[in-house]
């Protein structure tokens, strides 16, 4: 991120499915999918990894942040 | 027979070439990333797979396979210094990469399985497979480094262009340069192709002529030129430009190939056979080691049969290539079955020849393996 704003709005290129919340990108190391950039808008989050496993090593996959959850009350 | 695009597979996808230590390499991703570092393009048959589920991408619209590829690239370089062009252009290339990835919830797939999308390795030829039915040469010399690739086209009462070079494309061969002589409609799909254009028309010794000249000019690292006639069908499911590498060139030494064989020169049994007398029937699609298309271009004889004044109706190019191979004591080598199917039911040359009989090939590949 950079300023506390995503790189690039994806909105326009997601197929009908915006990023509001921003972004994160995952890469797949052949067994499990790691963060690579974390590119959600301030009060946001990444998303869970992806579940869908990934085809080769180095694949990059985006998937929309989220917005976090406010603290538990205590 | 089908227009559909043809099955992605990575045995015969365009942009895949041999790259070091028989490994392979993208050259749509070298031509992204536009270094001579050529090893962020080595690809793996996973990463060809992958690109083949999806759909065909092309310098403007990037898949997510090749996304990551030059996402990858771009972002090691990023330490390249503060403010130079090569940090801008590093950076331009990796935001252009995040915006090819198209933003899916975690349990959703970015790659899904298109129509004519690879699945499994059963559905594709391999190399291996081609030489079953059409054995490579007993005997080989010397090999192919880089092709130049080009389709000759001509006004049509009935077009063939589009099968023509949609199954060249699908068989491997890319960057295919069209020569076009005279006013033909040429299909949006491929306006992004190289294009050389003659207007009046030349005709067709004249424009075949001036093909290998201009694929000598333009293409001056090419060691093999490949030129077909815009009637010539490839079996599109076959990776015939990676057999053809294995192949080249046929016999002892190098010779023209001829990827067409008619149903008269079809020969008893399968295999590769040298011409026992002048070639006569088609320029169908014609292979020549760059060596003898510069000899063909600046024969004397050949320079005078070709320098007919445009629109000047003039056939007989496979018997003035056929003649000048055998002054010039050059084997012309051809296989069985024949690689190409002619389309031509309507010939620009011949008002009412139609492809069949000598225009035919009677044993074609295709045919021989069907998808």
């Amino acid at each position: 991120m950079l300023a506390g704003q995503p790189d690039f709005q994806m909105s326009l290129c997601c197929f009908g499915r915006g990023v509001p919340a921003g972004y994160a990108l995952w890469q797949y190391d052949g067994a499990d999918w790691r963060l690579k950039k974390d590119a959600s808008l301030p009060g946001a989050r990444p998303s869970a990894p992806p579940k869908v496993a990934g085809l080769f090593a180095g694949q990059i996959r985006a998937t929309p942040s989220v917005v976090a959850a406010a603290d538990a009350a205590v | 027979m089908s227009l559909a695009p043809p099955l992605r597979c990575p045995q015969t996808c365009p942009h895949r070439e041999t790259g070091p230590h028989s490994g392979f390499v993208c050259r749509l991703v070298v031509q992204l990333l536009d270094t001579t570092d050529r090893t962020d393009a080595n690809v793996s048959l996973e990463v060809c797979e992958a690109c083949c589920r999806t759909f065909e991408p092309t310098v403007r619209d990037w898949n997510p396979v090749i996304a990551s590829l030059v996402w990858s690239a771009a972002d090691q370089r990023r330490s390249a210094p503060q403010g130079s062009e090569d940090q801008a252009r590093w950076e331009r290339l990796r935001t252009q990469a995040e915006a090819s990835f198209p933003p899916v919830l975690p349990e959703e797939d970015d790659l899904p399985l298109r129509p004519n999308g690879f699945t499994t390795a059963g559905d594709c030829r391999t190399v291996q497979d081609i030489a079953r039915v059409l054995p490579f040469p007993a005997v080989r010399s010397g090999q192919v480094t880089r092709w130049a690739v080009g389709v000759t086209t001509a006004p049509r009462r009935v077009s063939t262009l589009m099968p023509c070079v949609q199954s060249l494309l699908s068989v491997g061969f890319a960057d295919i340069h069209l020569f076009i002589d005279g006013d033909v409609d040429i299909p949006e799909m491929f306006h992004d192709l190289p294009r050389s254009q003659q207007i009046p028309a030349l005709g067709v010794r004249q424009s075949y002529y001036r093909a290998l000249v201009k694929l000598l000019e333009a293409y001056p690292d090419a060691d093999t030129l490949l030129l077909v006639q815009d009637d010539a069908w490839w079996p599109p499911h076959l990776p015939v430009r990676e057999y053809l590498e294995s192949c080249l060139w046929p016999g002892s030494q190098p010779g023209l190939v001829s990827a067409w064989c008619s149903s008269d020169d079809t020969q008893p049994s399968a295999g590769w056979f040298a011409t026992q007398r002048p070639w006569r029937f088609g320029a169908v699609a014609f292979i020549y080691p760059r060596e003898f298309a510069e000899r063909f271009i600046h024969d004397p004889l050949i320079q005078q049969a070709c320098a007919v004044p445009p629109g000047t109706r003039s056939g007989g190019l496979s018997m003035l290539i056929g003649d000048w191979a055998a002054r010039s004591q050059i084997p012309i080598v051809f296989p069985t079955p024949s690689l190409v199917q002619h389309l031509g039911d309507v010939s620009t040359i011949y008002e009412s020849s139609r492809a069949v009989g000598v225009r035919y090939a009677s044993r074609f590949l295709g045919d021989e393996m069907p998808a």
